[in-house]
């Protein structure tokens, strides 16, 4: 078997019953699945035997936070308002924008599967590469999933998520 | 009611705790039995119902609650009358515990 055959779905050595139990806002009994976002560290991580799940970082228009800026004119000090509903005090200098409000070093990174990784295994992405939209709230606020489980299908991984609305 | 999405749990507007959401079985809207003439659904699964706390007040949903501690909700990110509790919406200038509102602000 080539050395990662298994992570293409040749074995099936742990699957989990899906869907599981497992909490939702943290790893629970997931194995974890790190992140590496330079060169660098993808390559260390490649030597020390993990498989790099390489894929482009690009931001989504969904994703956003909203910010108007107000200046006090006599001291020149400024507030940020998040919520038209409430403003800032002095002159509105930055009118509400909608803006995204992440940076990261690279435009890739890289998911570093373990070798035994096997599909259909549920585990926890404690930093997510693609931008899926946490909470769809109002006055702008659609911040980006950080981390979150998902689950193993041979080729990626699907992102288990509700961010429109819960149940239970 | 204010609702925390990371924690999941969802409070009066005075503050008091009216249940932790949880699903074991991740049920999702789509998937509950409709009822006739009612907002709320039903639970194939556990043949109990969802309740739809989009039309319900603060203290409909928490005498509902204590009266039926297993009765399980229903609650959207877009909802009018649930403010979303975050921490990130204090970076922005606005009071923490004021939440942010659910529904159309604009």
């Amino acid at each position: 078997m080539a050395m990662f055959d298994r992570l293409r779905g040749a074995s099936r050595s742990r699957i989990l019953s899906a869907p599981s139990d497992e909490p939702r806002d943290a790893p629970g009994n997931r194995r974890v699945v790190k992140t590496a976002r330079t060169k660098e560290a993808i390559n260390e991580a490649a030597r020390k035997g993990f498989r790099p799940l390489v894929k482009a970082v690009e931001p989504s228009k969904d994703i956003h936070h909203m910010v108007a800026v107000f200046q006090d004119p006599e001291t020149g000090e400024i507030e940020l308002s998040g919520d038209c509903r409430f403003g800032g005090r002095g002159e509105k200098v930055i009118d509400y924008t909608l803006y995204y409000p992440y940076h990261f070093p690279n435009p890739f990174a890289a998911y570093l599967l373990p070798r035994d990784l096997a599909v259909g295994e549920e585990v926890w992405l404690e930093d997510l590469i693609e931008d899926v939209v946490a909470v769809w709230g109002n006055q702008g606020f659609h911040p980006r999933l950080e981390a979150g489980p998902a689950v193993w299908n041979g080729t990626d991984f699907e992102v288990i998520h509700e961010a429109d609305h819960w149940i239970g | 009611m204010r609702f925390d999405p990371n924690t999941k749990k969802l409070f009066t507007d005075s503050g008091e705790l009216v249940k932790v959401l949880h699903c074991p079985l991740r049920m999702r809207w789509e998937q509950l039995g409709t009822r006739a003439s009612s907002p709320h659904r039903t639970c194939g699964e556990c043949d109990h119902p969802v309740l739809d706390t989009a039309e319900m007040s603060d203290a409909e949903v928490l005498a509902t609650v204590r009266a039926e501690p297993s009765v399980c909700l229903c609650v959207r990110a877009r909802q009018a009358n649930v403010n979303l509790l975050t921490v990130k919406h204090a970076e922005a200038g606005a009071a923490p515990d004021r939440g942010r509102k659910a529904g159309p602000g604009r």
